[in-house]
């Protein structure tokens, strides 16, 4: 979401750049006619025709190099190889050494003059998409971020629901690890809030719906008193509920998406494996 | 996302959610309407829990979506909600709630039609399954007694009187129960009965029943 969005941005951005330099160094095309990619009406003509298919065929070498990378962003597990790379490499060294693994021929773009340069270009670029990868592993949540969270949801429980903080805590397994704990608590509260009902005698409906379901597995949506005659006439009402089920599709549909972005965001002993 | 983000959406997703949520929830109960039957609801969930942990019984609830107490009671309706008792694949019973039964003296007596007389409230019921109209004397497995008020001799009376029109004394019999409420009863018919009382009082009171086969129980909500 806002993370994919920023690196398509970046990306753009490096591509951009990138192009300037290699018209204005290498190819010896002016500035102006690089700035959008080639678009000008007479692109493909004279002497830049051939500039700007080689520029093309390194784009597409590039956006296949970049293409994991972004994959990374996403998944999470090519963010970990890179970050366990560069901890033993610098990541300049990281992205040079991939470079050498031979997916550019420099003898097929024309030379070694151009090739030196295509070459300072890709470790750049490649540089620079290192660069961005690894600023969301740095975003990414560590331990201590989460120990935080934890506190931040304790905090929220007990300022919105107090009566559910000890419920939420008892029946939540604990975790050393931090970022496994916050997101069994977040799946705790999202089961619970899922079926806990509110009301004046919330507790007792509870207690109910432990033991009783509906036929399709439901729980029981509400505890009421039927009205008689005489009741319905004075009340204005067909019955009173002393507790229900409130719809809570929403707060569910919310905290699924946070736990989602969590989980994205920590990076699990198991997720290594 | 950012821990500071996590933190904002957590905050936003609580705020408007749970805190309207406590806020609506507070006005769904005029006190003055509800306080007579929220003792028997505290009850029912008591039941249930027992009927489930210790007869093993997978219970569910028919014919709506929620548990409707009656503030007056009535025959068994089947268009209201009623919850059943289920083991192996089986219905063997149901639970009604603020239900009349006919009396024993009503069947001794062989009468058609029953009088003011013949039949007695219980807020809490388990009889056969597929009852409808007033269930018999007969036809009972548990019948409860919930009092929320201090317990006093009349409460007892009332309640020799209801095991009087249940049942006549009897050696031990087998109930329709494995371990809760009892195994056996001193009835015939074997239908067990309960009293649940907010009362610490109400176990001066326990003392017949343990002739007559009545539980007291002190059960403060």
């Amino acid at each position: 979401m806002m993370v994919q969005g920023r690196v398509h941005h970046l990306v753009r951005q490096r591509s951009r750049q990138r192009g300037r330099v290699e018209s204005l160094d290498e190819f010896r095309i002016p500035e102006k006619r690089n700035t959008v990619g080639g678009h000008r009406p007479d692109r493909g003509t004279g002497p830049v025709l051939e500039p700007e298919k080689q520029r093309t065929e390194e784009r597409v070498v590039e956006d296949k190099r970049c293409a994991p990378f972004l994959d990374a962003k996403r998944t999470g597990s090519l963010v970990r190889e890179l970050k366990h790379k560069c901890q033993s490499w610098n990541y300049e060294h990281a992205c040079r050494a991939e470079h050498y693994d031979g997916s550019l021929h420099p003898g097929g773009v024309g030379g070694p003059g151009i090739v030196g340069k295509l070459f300072s270009s890709y470790v750049g670029l490649r540089i620079e998409c290192a660069k961005t990868v690894l600023s969301y592993a740095v975003m990414a949540l560590t331990p201590q971020d989460c120990v935080e969270l934890l506190r931040d949801v304790e905090g929220l429980l007990r300022e919105y629901d107090p009566g559910s903080l000890e419920l939420v805590f008892r029946a939540t397994e604990r975790y050393d690890d931090p970022r496994r704990y916050l997101i069994e608590l977040l799946t705790t509260i999202r089961r619970i809030y899922s079926e806990r009902s509110g009301g004046a005698q919330a507790a007792i409906l509870d207690r109910i719906n432990h033991f009783v379901r509906l036929e399709d597995g439901s729980p029981v949506r509400a505890l009421a008193v039927a009205f008689s005659p005489l009741e319905r006439e004075l009340y204005g009402r067909e019955d009173l509920n002393l507790a229900e089920l409130p719809d809570r599709s929403d707060f569910i549909k919310e905290l699924d998406r946070i736990t989602a972005e969590i989980k994205r965001e920590v990076e699990l002993p198991e997720d290594r494996q | 996302m950012t821990r500071d983000q996590i933190r904002q959406q957590l905050q936003k997703v609580f705020k408007d959610h749970l805190g309207a949520s406590s806020a609506t929830t507070q006005e769904l109960v005029p006190q003055t309407a509800s306080a007579g039957k929220l003792y028997e609801a505290y009850v029912l969930s008591r039941v249930v829990e027992r009927l489930v942990l210790d007869e093993g019984y997978s219970l569910r609830l028919v014919g709506g979506t929620k548990i409707q107490l009656k503030s007056a009671p009535g025959p068994i309706n089947r268009n209201y909600p009623r919850i059943e008792l289920w083991r192996s694949g089986n219905r063997l019973a149901e639970l009604w709630t603020d239900v009349e039964f006919l009396s024993l003296s009503y069947s001794a007596r062989g009468a058609v039609s029953p009088t003011k007389g013949d039949f007695h409230e219980l807020d809490i019921l388990i009889v056969d399954a597929g009852v409808s109209g007033r269930p018999r004397h007969d036809q009972l497995w548990l019948g409860i007694e919930c009092k929320n008020t201090g317990y006093e001799k009349g409460l007892l009376k009332e309640i020799l009187g209801i095991r009087r029109e249940l049942s006549l004394l009897s050696g031990p019999k087998n109930t329709q129960f494995q371990a809760w409420p009892r195994i056996t009863v001193p009835a015939d018919p074997p239908s067990c009965l309960l009293v649940f009382s907010t009362d610490v009082d109400v176990a001066e009171y326990a003392a017949p029943g343990e002739v007559f086969g009545i539980d007291f129980i002190h059960s403060p909500m």
